[in-house]
């Protein structure tokens, strides 16, 4: 190395300079001088840099990092908790723990008042309830017995129907869960649920004959407000 | 510290982090923008981000080379929204004016102020930081050799302006 290499290893960083430089400086008395005059004014420049840190700065960050800290997380646990209120807001209808077929059918044997009575009911009436469902019918159905009632997953609709085999309970949940055929038999009645446009619809009859013949009923007289029914 | 109770080994090493090497870089803050309050936030937002980004870190050994390179990148974030405009040295002078033996530090501190960034910020990196050059590289996001250009005309630039203010000294005596 010359003195002219030494040189510009010296002010590119006169602290860590590479082997061959160092030898350089110890044969070369000008540059070893050079050296030594660039560490004491780095040195100098050093002390000039020494601004002292304010006073308790270390504990001011470490207390605002905590306290960020604390509020992101107490963002996450209200993100949480939101989320959590409206998953359950979302699935209150699927919450009761009772399949909703089994809430129909518990719905019609705890009022078998309505089998039994016949009513005056008009097609707006039973078109007002199978709108809930996204339903309705061109022509009057034969129905004894068209309500509103109340329902585990919310409010809903009770029609009776008469047909050639017995009356069959035509329960509207349009706060129930779609995408669903079921089928029950209990109590001595057959139950079947279907997929409505809103909710779902439930048949509950004696026999299996007075359900067939109200799923075929329904089958031809509904009309959906898309492709959805039966 | 402990966090809600608990002192996590993350919290125990970022508190011994912040201990070790704050003072060092309100140091550089503070002489990059030469404002002690800006130069406290510029810290505090640092350490703020290298706590969200510890998952960063993949090497717990350049923890100092990684705050400092976070500063850096904060600084410029305050002043300018896109990246620092470096000049370009393409030759250097190698001729070496070493004659300050009582270094005057009003001028010193006046010289500092009159470089540009580009050079002040390697300059200040390898004096005060104690980094190298190639270090100060990965800070600066350039390479060791534009560096080290960078570095040597801020040393004679400052002794230029430092030579200079001297002589006007001389000249109103």
């Amino acid at each position: 190395m010359n003195c002219l290499e030494f040189q510009s290893a010296l002010n590119a960083d006169p602290h860590h300079l590479p082997l061959t430089a160092r030898q350089h400086a110890e044969d070369c008395t000008q540059c070893a001088r050079r050296m030594v005059k660039e560490l004491n004014f780095d040195a100098s420049l050093a002390d000039v840099l020494q601004v002292p840190a304010p006073d308790g700065m270390e504990d001011r960050i470490l207390l605002a990092t905590r306290f960020n800290e604390k509020r992101r997380m107490t963002l996450y646990a209200v993100a949480a908790s939101v989320l959590v209120v409206v998953s359950v807001m979302f699935s209150m209808p699927f919450l009761n723990g009772k399949p909703e077929l089994d809430m129909a059918i518990e719905h019609v044997l705890a009022e078998p008042h309505h089998l039994a009575e016949t009513r005056d009911v008009t097609p707006a009436q039973v078109n007002a309830l199978l709108a809930q469902v996204g339903a309705r019918s061109e022509v009057m159905l034969p129905v004894s017995y068209a309500g509103t009632c109340d329902l585990p997953n919310g409010k809903g609709g009770h029609i009776v129907l008469n047909t050639q085999h017995g009356r069959v309970t035509l329960m509207l949940m349009p706060m129930g869960k779609s995408g669903v055929v079921e089928r029950k038999e209990t109590n001595g009645v057959i139950a079947e649920m279907y997929a409505a446009r809103y909710g779902n619809y439930s048949l509950i009859a004696n026999s299996n004959a007075a359900l067939k013949e109200a799923r075929s009923m329904l089958a031809s007289q509904l009309h959906w407000e898309k492709s959805k029914g039966i | 510290m402990s966090w809600f109770g608990l002192k996590t080994g993350k919290a125990a090493l970022y508190e011994t982090m912040v201990r070790a090497y704050s003072a060092d870089m309100f140091r550089f803050a503070f002489w990059l923008c030469r404002d002690k309050s800006m130069a406290e936030d510029l810290v505090q937002e640092t350490c703020l981000r290298a706590w969200k980004n510890w998952h960063n870190l993949n090497n717990v050994k350049a923890t100092r080379q990684w705050l400092f390179t976070i500063l850096r990148r904060e600084h410029a974030r305050l002043y300018q929204a896109s990246k620092l405009n470096f000049i370009d040295v393409e030759s250097e002078e190698l001729e070496s004016l070493l004659h300050y033996d009582d270094m005057p530090v009003v001028e010193l501190n006046d010289g500092l102020e009159k470089l540009p960034l580009s050079y002040r910020e390697p300059l200040l990196l390898q004096v005060l930081g104690g980094f190298s050059c190639g270090e100060i590289a990965v800070i600066v996001q350039t390479t060791e050799a534009a560096v080290m250009t960078r570095v040597s005309r801020a040393r004679r630039m400052l002794r230029e302006i430092m030579d200079d203010d001297e002589k006007g000294q001389e000249k109103l005596k």
